[in-house]
């Protein structure tokens, strides 16, 4: 089996993590370094954009 | 399926090459042989650029870009390579870059072209990708170098590419967490910041959210009350304007009451009625008469019919007959204007007349002197005719008397001539008979002369001065008499005309007489009309008045029944003033307290919000640090996934390859000492800090038996024969139909035994039916190959690139 074929199997059997690791593997293989990047970059906007709908529900509330 | 070999090569333009070159490499050996610069790698990276379109060097290490590929005199490269499989067929490559152009490939299979994506069937054709032609059939002495030189990091790292999970690493390196724990440093940091700024003050966030409810409830029954409030204000306020309207009402009527009641003061009580219908009867009476004297019958018989039909229509009339007689009035007085302004006129006249009329009158007096002496001299000279006939006559004898002094002037004039030529001549001829005379004459004559001017000539001379006298005398008469007939003209029409201007002035003394007459009448008549109009309108004014005072009587009998009806209205609405303004000043009051109230709720609103805010804030900050270390987690979780699974595949592969590594490297290595090789792994940090794995390559020594590292026990040709080995394992190991491997300068350091070894070893490994081979070493020249050989020498050829000679070929 080639290595992609490994990667993939391995880490779509470690549950959530391991799509975010494929997730990572994959952007690195089509773009390296830079693909990693945006990938870390676009949770981290997730995560702070999550943290903003938190603030927007609980004004309702005031 | 396995069975794809190299066929034959054709270059031009790419690299070194500019000429076209065609090689030869249907053989089982092709020794690529030539100092340094003379094409050897071109050839080799020829071959990669036609089978891919890139080169490593360009794709990988991107050191070139396509366009260096082409040569400085070429403006395109273009490489042909041709391919055979097992069963005869063949496979054509065309690849041509120009400059600042794609790359275009072409591929006919047999001869035919083939029209799907060709670059996906050469990688089909082949079961090789770029990545795995340049593991596995490229060897490149660099790469065969890094397998057996340099510090244990650089070397692990070779083979990790040789093994293909350099990728893993790579990926796991690439995964950084500076930027997720940046990230977390800047939240903490705002979350502190606002920990710092509102940790007091969220406490009292409870205490003012029950104060704000509290608010709110006084704030509600409050208005709660201005409402009621409001309802009651609503029923007195519509109470209140219907009694001000009324009220209103009410005052508008008695201010008329007390105004009917003035205008009653001042109008006079006790007037009989029919004591002012007798008065009234005189009164038209007088009126219809005077209407009469001024022709205006039909009013007069309008005004006597009105009397009987009532008191308000005789007024009525009785006003338009007085509008009448006052225009009659305005008209007597135009007239008498216009009389008097012609009387003025006349009289103007008249004394410009009596002027003029004694100034003729002195001028005649003036006149009548010269008028007597003009009878005077006509009685004395008769009339002007007369002294014209005796002037004439006069004239007549002058002239008589002149002719005949002339002609004694002549008679003496020629008697002096007749003496003159006598006394000259002694005779001559009478210039009257033309008779001879003689000088016996001249006493005769001289006495004839002498006569004629003592006698007749002096007698007329004084005849002619008295008949001149006379004739001057009756001239200057007659001049006089015409002067003074013009005079005597003159005064006969100053006569005239003051006899004329004596008519006149009498007919204007007549005008004048007539006017004043006139004038007086019209003086009269208007005044008896001022008179009258004046008693008239005394009566018309007490009769109106007395209408007046019954009209007004009767408005006021009704305004006063008005006001009586409205002050009951008034008692009816029952408005209580008192308690409306008391209404009104509990509301403001009650608004006054409620604007304070809500100026406290927003206060501690506006509070409120913000410290509600900061929890927010606080919250979400809170969430996004908790989610931003929980990524942090993850990601050293993926990154310990990718450690993981290049451990697994690194141990399945190193497995394989220490098998097949000892059996290429048996065949190779000739020599006795060293039986078989093997890998470890360890860990170790790199320079970056983190840990990766190591390889360690071990050679059982024969003598002893014992595993001595490859890296610091072997010579450099002993270490170059392992790291061909283990790359020629990976070629057998990889599942791939190109039957082919390629070696750019593979084993500089290795006697001519182990390399005549290598490559009969290389033909003998499954799968590989040819070696394609450059190097600089001269000695493979020498070299037996296994099967069907051919070497090729390259040396420097200028412009046109290198030149490419046969120099040995073995034919099976």
């Amino acid at each position: 089996m080639e290595l992609d074929g490994v990667v993939t199997q391995f880490l779509k059997a470690k549950g959530k993590v391991g799509e975010l690791a494929l997730e990572i593997y994959k952007a690195f293989l089509k773009e390296g370094r830079k693909g990693v990047d945006r990938v870390i970059e676009r949770k981290l906007r997730e995560i702070v954009s999550e943290g903003a709908k938190v603030k927007g529900n609980k004004n309702k509330g005031v | 399926m396995r069975g794809l070999r190299l066929k034959e090569i054709r270059i031009r333009g790419f690299k070194a090459f500019n000429k076209e070159v065609r090689l030869n490499l249907d053989y089982n050996t092709v020794i690529l042989i030539g100092p340094v610069g003379t094409g050897k790698s071109s050839v080799i990276q020829a071959l990669e650029f036609a089978l891919y379109g890139t080169t490593y060097d360009v794709r990988v290490g991107k050191l070139l870009k396509l366009d260096d590929l082409i040569n400085d005199f070429s403006d395109k490269a273009e490489v042909t390579v041709k391919l055979v499989d097992e069963e005869g067929r063949t496979y054509e490559i065309i690849r041509v870059k120009r400059r600042g152009r794609r790359t275009t490939v072409r591929l006919l299979i047999n001869g035919g072209p083939y029209s799907g994506d060709v670059q996906s069937m050469i990688e089909g054709l082949l079961g090789l990708d770029h990545d795995a032609f340049s593991r596995h059939i490229l060897i490149k002495h660099d790469v065969l170098n890094a397998l057996i030189k340099g510090p244990p990091l650089r070397r692990s790292e070779a083979i990790d590419k040789l093994l293909g999970i350099e990728t893993l690493e790579e990926c796991f390196r690439s995964i950084s967490l500076r930027t997720v724990e940046e990230e977390i440093s800047k939240v903490e940091g705002e979350l502190n910041n606002l920990k710092i700024i509102y940790g007091g003050n969220l406490k009292d966030l409870n205490n003012l959210k029950v104060e704000l409810k509290k608010l709110q409830e006084v704030l509600r029954r409050k208005k709660e009350e201005v409402e009621r409030l409001e309802g009651r204000l609503s029923e007195l306020e519509s109470k209140m304007h219907e009694y001000l309207n009324v009220r209103r009402e009410l005052d508008k009527y008695e201010t008329l009451i007390e105004h009917i009641k003035e205008e009653l003061r001042g109008l006079k009580y006790g007037i009989d009625l029919e004591e002012v219908k007798e008065r009234i009867k005189v009164v038209v009476e007088d009126v219809c008469g005077t209407l009469e004297e001024f022709l205006l019958h039909e009013e007069a018989e309008k005004l006597r019919k009105a009397l009987n039909t009532g008191m308000k229509d005789t007024l009525r009339i009785l006003r338009d007959a007085l509008y009448e007689l006052k225009w009659e009035e305005d008209k007597l007085r135009s007239e008498i204007m216009e009389i008097n302004e012609e009387l003025i006129n006349y009289r103007n006249k008249y004394e410009n007349l009596t002027n003029n009329l004694r100034k003729i009158r002195n001028r005649l007096e003036e006149l009548k002197p010269l008028v007597r002496e003009y009878e005077k001299l006509s009685e004395k000279y008769g009339n002007l005719k007369n002294l014209e006939r005796r002037i004439a006559e006069l004239n007549g004898l002058r002239k008589d008397i002149e002719d005949k002094i002339r002609a004694g002037e002549e008679r003496v004039d020629l008697i002096n001539k007749v003496i003159k030529e006598l006394t000259l001549s002694g005779s001559t001829k009478c210039p009257v008979c033309r008779s001879k005379v003689t000088r016996e004459k001249i006493r005769e004559l001289e006495a004839e002369r002498d006569k004629i001017i003592k006698s007749e000539y002096s007698s007329l001379r004084k005849e002619l001065e008295r008949v001149n006298s006379e004739s001057k005398n009756y001239e200057r008469i007659m001049e006089r008499m015409k002067e003074l007939s013009l005079k005597l003209s003159d005064y006969a029409d100053l006569v005239s005309e003051e006899s004329k201007l004596k008519e006149e002035e009498e007919d204007y003394l007549e005008l004048i007489r007539e006017d004043e007459d006139k004038l007086d009448e019209l003086r009269f008549k208007l005044d008896n009309l001022r008179k009258l109009l004046s008693k008239v309108e005394g009566e018309v004014e007490v009769y109106e008045k007395y209408l007046l005072l019954k009209e007004r009587l009767s408005k006021l009998r009704e305004y006063e029944t008005k006001v009586r009806q409205l002050r009951e209205r008034l008692k009816r609405i029952d408005f209580n003033e008192d308690e409306y303004k008391k209404a009104i000043a509990l509301k403001e009051s009650l608004n006054a307290e409620i604007a304070s109230l809500k100026a406290r709720e927003k206060d501690i609103r506006g509070k409120v919000e913000k410290l509600t805010e900061a929890v927010t804030k606080i919250r979400e900050l809170t969430n996004i640090l908790n989610n931003l270390r929980k990524f942090k987690d993850e990601l050293i979780e993926v990154k310990n996934y990718l450690r993981e699974v290049q451990r697994v595949v690194r141990e399945k592969r190193l497995r394989d390859l220490t098998e097949y590594m000892n059996y290429v490297f048996k065949q190779i290595y000739v020599h006795k000492d060293l039986t078989s090789l093997k890998i470890d792994v360890e860990r170790a940090k790199t320079e970056e800090g983190y840990e990766r794995s190591v390889y360690n390559i071990l050679a059982k020594r024969a003598s002893d038996g014992a595993w001595i590292p490859v890296y610091s026990k072997l010579s450099d040709g002993q270490r170059a024969i392992v790291a061909l080995s283990l790359v020629l394992s990976l070629f057998k190991m990889a599942s791939c139909n190109f039957m082919t491997v390629i070696f750019d300068e593979p084993v500089p350091n290795v006697d001519s035994k182990c390399k005549e070894a290598l490559l009969r070893m290389i033909t003998r490994i499954e799968g590989i039916e040819q070696v394609i081979l450059a190097t600089q070493d001269e000695k493979f020249k020498e070299i037996e190959g296994p099967g069907r050989f051919v070497v090729y020498s390259l040396s420097h050829g200028g412009k046109e690139g290198p030149r490419i000679e046969e120099v040995r070929v073995v034919h099976e």
